[in-house]
């Protein structure tokens, strides 16, 4: 189940979507995630999946790989679902199970919001896959830079993002080998309450966080090591330029998002 | 110039505590390939770390290339010039992807973009990466791993490399790897190379063996000189290479061989002298005890 895990992880590839500037792809991800929240109607949710499509074949990412990802977010996927057929008020009952009674109403909330959140997960999931953190990084710098006058630290963030996103799968990694390591003193996982399960997480989660905080240190100190002294007078191997094809990418998004968004208001 | 000098460095970690480096005085010139050796909380990792201005000395000077440690503008061009690569390959990889780990380095210099790509590439041909410049550094092996740390120093152009245990979590095939990397980068870019190890067979392969005990050196010479003396090495809690201690026990058994062997190809040659003067025949009886 661990190593499900796709959000946050980079697929190397060599695709458009990998080519195409970091903040380009950051900010036309931010845009749809909006959109997303915005749409309404079949025609534009229907577009919004349309669009999905196409930036998933752009991005020559399996499809298995890609929605490997979603098998971690089932649970609550589920659990929204059923939370919304059932406790959405209206009369135009469908069905009832144990009581419980299904609106009409009930399953088009449920099957709205299913659509919202799996976009959500694959729209920032691909991000991810396609951005290496360090373009991710400049692209989080650049646009946090209109807020630094305020005090947002906009290097340090970025450079934040980028290591934890490095070290999702060693920790998951090392999150496994506790759990086996545990096991094998008797630990149990799986029987018991929630509670209970919850309490069986201890003597997993304190080596792992002890772990951490030791990496973190031999981190910093490579990273002294190694010149880092923050975002003052650093250069990058490949600056952020705006290519033709960048371009294309932002008109073509924009015309997506409109198209999106009208379609909502039409249907 | 010297490539670095310390000048009776003592440090202690705690305001009142032992000192983990008690008058270390040592000098290293460009181009040496020096192993440093000695038990655990001997000082060696300590001294690495006064070497590239990561601690600075309680008492005495640490000059590298001339440049004062305790010197805060100095800092940035003394750890672009003495480059450390560590332990844990995993807690030193900055980047998901190899090549913008090894950028990482001149990044922080602010080296101009297209020079950090030349270097990057060089840095990654020279280590042997190239073909995984773009793979995620948790798909590789550990002494692939180290070789990407290797590549990342090597992008800032050093005049000298200080390994810190860098195969002690490592298996036979990446030990020999980096091992082979270091000396290549020594042999044939006149890099100065700075091991700290436990591994003897590996300090065996320096020019010159330091070792050290309870914060202070207490050998320093050519590797055949230091484990010629495997009693002394024996009250620092060290050992001598495996050719070294077949050697020797070999002499113990009254057979002739230099108490200066170190590599497996010397020992194989002394014991097929042996077979040829008849001596085996001789000392049938000894043989069987071994």
């Amino acid at each position: 189940m661990l190593k499900d895990i796709t959000v946050g992880q980079y697929y190397p590839a060599d695709s458009p979507m990998h080519r195409l500037n970091p903040r380009v792809k950051l900010l036309a991800s931010l845009a749809f995630l909006a959109a997303v929240f915005i749409i309404s109607g079949v025609w534009g949710y229907a577009l919004a999946v349309a669009m999905t499509a196409a930036v998933i074949a752009a991005s020559r990412v399996p499809v298995p790989y890609l929605f490997r990802g979603l098998r971690s977010i089932l649970f609550m996927l589920l659990f929204t679902v059923a939370l919304n057929v059932f406790f959405t008020p209206g009369d135009d009952v469908v069905f009832s199970l144990w009581g419980l009674r299904a609106t009409a109403s009930g399953v088009a909330v449920a099957a709205r919001t299913c659509v919202r959140l799996t976009l959500i997960i694959v729209g920032s999931s691909l991000l991810t896959l396609t951005t290496t953190s360090i373009e991710l990084t400049d692209a989080i710098e650049f646009s946090l830079k209109p807020f630094r006058p305020v005090g947002v630290p906009a290097h340090e963030i970025a450079m934040m993002m980028t290591i934890a996103l490095r070290f999702i799968p060693t920790l998951t990694e090392e999150l496994d080998k506790i759990m086996k390591a545990q096991a094998a003193r008797g630990a149990d996982f799986d029987t018991g309450g929630l509670i209970r399960k919850a309490k069986s997480f201890v003597p997993v989660l304190v080596p792992l966080f002890v772990s951490a905080f030791r990496r973190a240190d031999e981190l910093a100190t490579a990273m002294e090591a190694r010149c880092y002294r923050g975002g003052v007078g650093r250069t990058r191997m490949r600056p952020s330029r705006l290519y033709r094809r960048d371009y294309i990418a932002i008109v073509l998004a924009a015309f997506a998002f409109t198209a999106m968004i009208a379609a909502g208001r039409i249907g | 110039m010297r490539m670095a000098q310390t000048l009776g460095v003592r440090f202690s970690y705690t305001e009142d505590g032992a000192f983990a480096l008690d008058g270390v005085s040592i000098s290293v010139e460009r181009g040496e390939f020096v192993a440093v050796i000695g038990r655990n909380g001997s000082g060696k990792s300590t001294m690495a770390r006064h070497l590239n201005a990561l601690l600075r000395p309680t008492a005495g000077t640490v000059l590298i290339e001339g440049r004062d440690t305790a010197d805060d503008a100095e800092t940035w061009e003394i750890r672009r010039a003495a480059g450390m690569v560590f332990q844990n390959p995993d807690n030193q990889l900055v980047a998901t992807i190899v090549e913008d780990d090894a950028a990482f380095g001149p990044e922080n210099l602010g080296v101009p973009p297209e020079e950090i790509r030349a270097r990057v590439d060089k840095a990654l041909a020279d280590v042997g990466m190239t073909e995984h410049a773009k793979s995620a550094p948790h798909r590789l092996s550990g002494g692939q791993k180290q070789r990407v740390a290797i590549a990342g120093v090597l992008a800032m152009k050093p005049d000298c490399v200080i390994l810190d245990e860098p195969t002690a979590m490592l298996d036979p095939v990446g030990r020999e790897d980096v091992m082979a990397t270091a000396e290549r980068l020594n042999r044939d870019d006149g890099i100065t190379i700075i091991l700290i190890t436990h591994d003897m067979d590996e300090a065996a392969r320096a020019g010159r063996v330091i070792v050290m005990d309870s914060g202070r050196v207490v050998m320093d010479a050519p590797p055949r000189e230091v484990f010629s003396r495997a009693d002394e090495l024996a009250r620092y809690g060290l050992g001598v290479p495996q050719a070294a201690e077949c050697a020797q026990a070999l002499r113990a058994l009254g057979f002739e061989a230099d108490p200066g062997i170190l590599g497996g190809a010397e020992l194989a040659e002394a014991v097929s002298k042996l077979r040829g003067s008849g001596s085996l025949d001789a000392d049938r009886d000894n043989q069987s005890d071994i």
